[in-house]
């Protein structure tokens, strides 16, 4: 008879971006319970809350500080490159904090490296197919909202398609959602 | 008292998980805690929640922790096993002191209904 297994993907996600110096053991307790008989719905909910709270419960005061100056740093740089670049700098800023913050959740450095680079060629595979460095940001937009359309199609009009600007936009907007990841390692409280 | 009046007070649910682990004694580990505690408090309880409150409890040095032994049940992974420490106990009877010094006078919340 072949032995009843827990949900593979919410055991993935809970080894990946489970915090708690206990996760194994939480892990392993999940197990136990499934195999007693719990639902797989059961299983994914406690992995789900399990990462939710350990991050709760780790978080301190400097890790709050460390990601209010990333945002700070962000936000700033957003603000001064707005009224010259448009709305698709700020995007791309974003989309690079993303990618910083992701990072952290990765063990290996090398990895980190990686996905910075994912970030932003990704960014601009799409705009090699595409007629403007723009236009992945308006299929956004038209994602997002028909109501943005206009305004992405304005900001592209005006703006000048720096590709400097924008590659420079998404490192700084990496490196600043990195930034709170540094914090939490030197404080030693949220990770091991 | 005087430990409370120091700041080294339980939640409640700290308070919960120390005496479930007390009464459970030599086998306290994540999963007879979380159902003991539903069980006798009936409400549900996640494992991550019990989990956060034992990290603190750890922290504060009221309980300490042991690895015990993996079994095919739990994918080979590690029982934590979970015992309350001297300074624990001390905290959990003065609390005890403390919430039976300010339930004395309050006959109508004795037994019966409110």
């Amino acid at each position: 008879v072949k032995e009843k297994q827990p949900p593979k993907w919410a055991t993935l996600l809970l080894k990946r971006f489970g915090s708690s110096p206990n996760n194994d053991a939480i892990i392993g307790d999940l197990a136990e319970h499934f195999r007693r008989g719990r639902t797989a719905r059961w299983y994914w909910k406690e992995a789900l809350l399990a990462i939710v709270v350990a991050a709760y419960n780790g978080t301190n005061v400097s890790a709050l500080r460390a990601a209010a100056f990333g945002w700070g740093a962000l936000s700033t740089l957003c603000i001064a490159l707005f009224p010259i670049f448009g709305r698709c700098t700020v995007l791309v800023g974003i989309a690079g904090f993303g990618s910083g913050l992701v990072v952290r959740y990765l063990s290996r450095r090398w990895l980190h490296l990686l996905v910075f680079i994912v970030t932003v060629h990704l960014y601009w595979i799409g705009s090699s197919v595409a007629s403007s460095p723009y236009s992945p940001l308006v299929w956004l937009y038209q994602l997002i909202g028909f109501g943005l359309v206009r305004g992405a199609l304005v900001s592209v009009q005006l703006s000048i398609g720096n590709l400097v600007v924008l590659s420079l936009a998404i490192w700084v907007g990496a490196v600043c959602g990195y930034s709170p990841s540094i914090v939490f390692n030197e404080s030693g409280s949220l990770y091991e | 008292v005087e430990e409370m009046a120091r700041g080294q007070s339980l939640s409640s649910f700290e308070l919960i998980v120390m005496l479930t682990i007390i009464r459970l004694d030599q086998n306290a580990y994540g999963v007879p805690i979380s159902e003991e505690i539903e069980r006798r408090s009936g409400r549900k309880v996640s494992i991550g929640g019990v989990y956060a409150a034992l990290e603190r409890l750890e922290a504060k040095r009221y309980v300490r922790s042991e690895l015990g032994e993996a079994t095919a049940e739990r994918g080979g992974r590690a029982k934590k096993y979970f015992t309350v420490t001297p300074n624990g106990m001390r905290v959990v009877r003065n609390t005890r002191q403390v919430l039976l010094n300010l339930w004395n006078g309050l006959p109508g919340l004795e037994g019966g209904k409110a």
